[in-house]
């Protein structure tokens, strides 16, 4: 391998367009203090609320709040956020409010073992979670639901209690993970405004935090906790959106600037808090994961499923779910990645001579675009047609409590029809696959300069041949059953 | 075409769903102690001397199907001049529900037009006030609902239990 394009220099470039800390409003709430607090206080207390509705309310999952407004309405949300603004839910999580709380009494010394610290638990974690959804049925049950909301908050406090820093959230939280993966493609990214300032500066707050000149042992102001040193951060690989960089830049240095939407996922420099994401194959794995789980994820609520699962079941000669189960999610995360990968990989190999695995890891991440673009093709079809259904159950939920004031609950309210998603769902996956195909044309002029085709055809090939089953699948009759056998 | 009626049984992921809830259900004690203020009463009451069968004709596919309500006390006779009404659902949020208003066809029968828009999993509230003034509502579930064209699973599956 021949790398022609050689590193950038460290750190992104300095932004030129638009700055979110710089519009009106927007920047004014972004620059307080308080700003996440503001954000996580609202979100909290309508986590309780799920709780509350999920474990009490109706068992049926129409009729509840914590499985209407997780499973479509958050679901939606979050990829709409991803894509038109960036990690937003991250920074509104409200997860880590009763760490806040926790850490007012006691804060933890220790960091989180060195070994631990790489997205392997987080890969871990993400499976399962894709696993439970669809061995327990949690888009159907409001107690799982409720459950799985608290399992989460309590995950977050323990970890959070024992280690310094945020380990859940770099390191450990599946939900991050999918974020700080869907984000490389979002239109916004938290940098330095001028690199001059910061190499001027002399504390290093955004990192360090910014002390009491009183009591330099006290930290007023905590830096990123995600040991991103905002000079060298690239991306948004890692990042939260928690602003605590924001806070504690003592020269209002730090933007939260537009850029071109996944052109991260093509360079290579030092990473600050991450390194070199091409020596990173934790993270080239999460990509994989976060593809192949969005077209296991849409396979999974689709007729063919039950008819392959039917057989797999046949040919296994068992009737265990958990087993069948198992062995799709085998095959779809493990297996057919590890061969449409490699059948790439391999083709390059035979015109380039480069190092298989290596190469495989390098070009996953052109796999980003299109994975974003199958998970949001399929959670805005729910979000959209099923837009207004958290209405009706808002009205049934409060006449439980006694409450008409909003009268009897309008059931017919929906959202758009099937038909009318579809053209969006086309679109979406139209630009993930193009978005696949541009990252890959980048990384093939990176690796191999004047014979970028020899790379640049077999992964465009790959990306399109994913496109089409994407489509294949959104385009198959909706089947949405907890049970095949 | 095919006909069946739909009372006893239950479907898989229900079953597992609710043996799962069973297992977790030790925490539920606490949380309702300390949020019970705030509950809302369950969608589905029991009427333990009424039985509800649901029959389809043609068996639930996706598209139009006639629902027949079957009303019948302990002994088995019909329970004629309720008012029935029934509300097909399906298991996923986020989807609009289909409702019908039910006539009575015959003695403790009462029929409604019912669409399945989707294929999957659904469940039909069954809604009656009996002559009696008694009011019944119950929840079966019509697990599996196939896609036109598909080969039908409700055919070869367990019947919906009734809750």
């Amino acid at each position: 391998m021949t790398p022609a394009v050689r590193d950038a220099p460290r750190g992104s470039r300095e932004p030129r367009g638009l700055d979110l800390m710089r519009l009106p409003l927007v920047g004014r709430f972004l620059a307080w203090r308080h700003a996440r607090l503001a954000l996580q206080i609202p979100l909290g207390a309508l986590a309780l609320l799920l709780v509350v509705h999920g474990l009490l309310g109706p068992r049926l999952a129409p009729k509840n709040l914590a499985t209407l407004l997780v499973w479509v309405h958050w679901r939606g949300a979050l990829v709409i956020a991803l894509l038109a603004v960036g990690n937003v839910f991250c920074m509104g999580c409200p997860l880590l409010l009763p760490r806040e709380l926790a850490r007012r009494f006691f804060a933890p010394a220790r960091r989180l073992p060195r070994r631990l610290r790489r997205k392997w638990i987080g890969v871990s974690l993400l499976v399962l979670v894709l696993f439970l959804y669809e061995f327990l049925d949690l888009w159907a049950s409001p107690l799982g639901t409720a459950i799985v909301i608290l399992a989460y908050f309590g995950v977050a406090l323990l970890v959070d209690a024992f280690f310094a820093g945020a380990p859940f959230c770099k390191w450990i939280c599946p939900i991050g993970q999918f974020n700080f993966i869907a984000s490389t493609l979002s239109p916004f990214e938290v940098r330095v405004r001028e690199r001059s300032t910061c190499d001027a500066c002399a504390t290093k707050d955004c990192i360090r935090g910014r002390r009491d000149p009183l009591e330099p042992q006290r930290v007023v102001q905590r830096g990123c906790e995600l040991a991103l040193f905002l000079p060298h951060k690239v991306g948004n690989v890692d990042c939260t959106f928690c602003l605590d960089c924001v806070h504690a830049c003592p020269e209002h240095n730090v933007a939260i600037a537009a850029r071109v939407p996944g052109e991260e996922l093509a360079l290579d420099p030092l990473r600050s808090g991450i390194g070199r994401i091409t020596r990173r194959p934790d993270i080239a794995a999460l990509v994989v994961l976060f593809t192949f789980g969005a077209l296991l994820n849409a396979f999974g609520m689709v007729s063919p499923v039950y008819a392959f699962q039917t057989w797999l079941s046949e040919a296994l000669g068992t009737r265990s779910e958990l087993v069948v189960l198992g062995v799709l999610f085998l095959l779809a995360l493990v297996a057919l990645p590890a061969a449409a990968l490699g059948a790439a990989a391999l083709a390059v190999r035979a015109r380039t001579g480069v190092r298989l695995v290596e190469h495989a890891s390098r070009f996953a991440f052109s796999l980003a675009p299109l994975g974003f673009g199958v998970w949001s093709a399929h959670y805005s079809f729910h979000f959209l047609t099923g837009l207004w259904t958290f209405v009706p159950v808002a009205q049934h939920a409060l006449i439980g409590l006694g409450v008409e004031l909003f009268g009897r609950p309008r059931w017919g309210l929906g959202g758009l029809s099937a038909a009318q998603v579809w053209p969006i769902e086309i679109g979406i996956i139209a630009l993930g696959a193009l978005g696949a195909i541009a990252v890959t044309w980048r990384l093939a002029r990176r690796d191999f300069a004047h014979r970028a085709r020899a790379a640049f055809i077999p992964w465009s090939a790959l990306h399109v041949a994913l496109a089409g089953a994407a489509l294949w699948l959104l385009a198959q009759p909706m089947e949405m059953r907890g049970t095949f056998l | 075409m095919r006909a069946q009626f739909l009372s006893g049984g239950s479907s898989g992921g229900r079953r597992r769903a609710l043996s799962w809830a069973r297992a977790i259900r030790a925490a539920g004690p606490i949380l309702a102690a300390s949020l019970g203020a705030l509950a809302c009463g369950p969608a589905g009451a029991r009427t333990l001397d009424v039985h509800v069968d649901l029959h389809f004709d043609p068996a639930p596919r996706v598209g139009r199907t006639t629902c027949t309500v079957r009303l019948s006390d302990e002994g088995g006779a019909p329970l004629t001049g309720a008012t029935v009404g029934i509300e097909g659902n399906m298991n996923h949020a986020g989807m609009v529900p289909a409702f019908g208003a039910a006539v009575e066809a015959a003695p403790g029968l009462y029929q409604a037009p019912l669409e399945f828009t989707m294929g999957g999993d659904w469940f039909v509230i069954v809604r009656a006030e009996l002559a009696d003034g008694r009011a019944v509502e119950q929840v079966l579930d019509v697990p599996g609902v196939a896609v036109m064209g598909t080969e039908g699973a409700t055919s070869s599956r367990g019947q919906p239990e009734s809750r």
